[in-house]
């Protein structure tokens, strides 16, 4: 990760509108569906094409977003979600703090808050190199299973980031990784004279 | 056998032969009032945290005794760690584990964390590893993960979570900084 946080020079989807059915958020248009595609937003389930929570409301943030038939903000849009789903506040800071460093980040694996990450550059082209999860306050993981989680994202052959979402919304990252603390080989007795 | 006293929550070795000795033979204890000892060389007696000695009394290397001469045995010094360490078994785990593969283990209370854990020793290695404890259940939290990455940028050396497994095995995951 030597590369600075690029800024979001990728020329972002144009005016998407979205239908609410339920609590989901789907797509009908097959040309807009397409351009999502490419971005990284959203995903086909069955026959709808459905953005996640956390994506619509980046969406909706950079008013490329409208609900068809309703007077949507971001705001409400928020509260609607949140009806759903309690944590997409994290899921949301960290995503939105993943994508304006010009990551491409996907649903994640189920280890909690987490998220695949693609290196810059990489999207649709190798897999996701980095599995982030959210830790924020009030939403802990045991030491047990975070050591889980942990070995089974190396044994994908991903790296594992943790970030950290502090009280304001900022997030700080920190990467996870096995140590094996094999025969130490240096001698540690001290000659005497 | 190098003897040892047990005075309140430490054991000192009188003995300057016995101290240095156990000293140099993996940075064991430290000599009274040689904050930074060079080799050996020094003539202070040596205090060991109960701990060390724990490890070195089953070890068969440390035989303790009160102040009266009462000798303690192994399993006494293992009670009174119980009583004077929390989680004294979790911790006692890690130490056991990463002395027994040759790392120099040693308390890391000046750095806000169980152990400083050396490859070649204190003075040596240019920073240590920064290892805490954390039993399988206990909870990581976004305070836990801050303060730990926290450590691990300000002291330059991996910060490490140990997390004692079944069978005396231990889970090591370390932390660093990464620049999104």
């Amino acid at each position: 990760m030597s590369v600075p946080p690029a800024p979001e020079k990728q020329e972002e989807v144009q005016a998407v509108e979205a239908r609410i059915s339920g609590s989901r958020i789907l797509v009908d248009d097959v040309r807009v569906q397409d351009e999502l595609r490419t971005r990284g937003y959203g995903e086909k389930e069955g026959d709808d094409y459905v953005l996640k929570p956390y994506e619509a409301l980046y969406l909706m943030q950079a008013k490329r977003l409208t609900v068809k038939g309703k007077e949507m903000t971001f705001d409400s849009l928020f509260e609607f979600l949140l009806k759903h789903d309690r944590n997409i506040m994290t899921r949301f800071l960290v995503y939105r703090d993943l994508k304006s460093r010009g990551y491409v980040a996907k649903e994640g694996f189920g280890f909690g808050d987490d998220f695949r990450v693609y290196e810059r550059g990489e999207y649709e082209k190798k897999p996701a190199k980095y599995v982030v999860f959210g830790v924020s306050e009030g939403a802990n993981v045991s030491a047990k299973d975070f050591a889980g989680a942990v070995e089974e994202i190396e044994k994908m052959g991903k790296d594992a980031v943790v970030a950290v979402i502090e009280r304001r919304g900022e997030v700080i990252y920190y990467k996870a990784s096995r140590m094996r603390f094999a025969q130490n080989k240096h001698d540690t007795s001290i000659p005497g004279k | 056998m190098i003897k040892g006293r047990l005075v309140g929550s430490r054991i000192v070795v009188w003995d300057i032969n016995d101290s240095r000795q156990l000293y140099g033979s993996g940075y064991y204890g430290k000599p009274i009032g040689v904050p930074k000892p060079k080799g050996t060389e020094f003539d202070a007696p040596l205090v060991l945290d109960l701990m060390e000695g724990c490890y070195l009394a089953e070890k068969g290397r440390l035989k303790i005794s009160q102040p009266d001469g009462k000798a303690v045995t192994p399993a006494e010094i293992k009670k009174i760690c119980k009583k004077q360490y929390v989680d004294f078994d979790d911790k006692y785990l890690v130490f056991l584990d990463l002395r027994g593969k040759g790392y120099v283990v040693t308390p890391g209370i000046k750095f806000g964390c169980d152990f400083a854990v050396y490859e070649r020793g204190p003075g040596i290695d240019h920073a240590p590893y920064l290892v805490q404890v954390f039993r399988p259940t206990d909870e990581l939290t976004a305070t836990g993960v801050v303060l730990a990455g926290r450590l691990a940028t300000t002291v330059k050396k991996q910060f490490i979570l140990a997390i004692p497994k079944a069978g005396k095995a231990v889970d090591y995951v370390g932390f660093d900084w990464w620049r999104a």
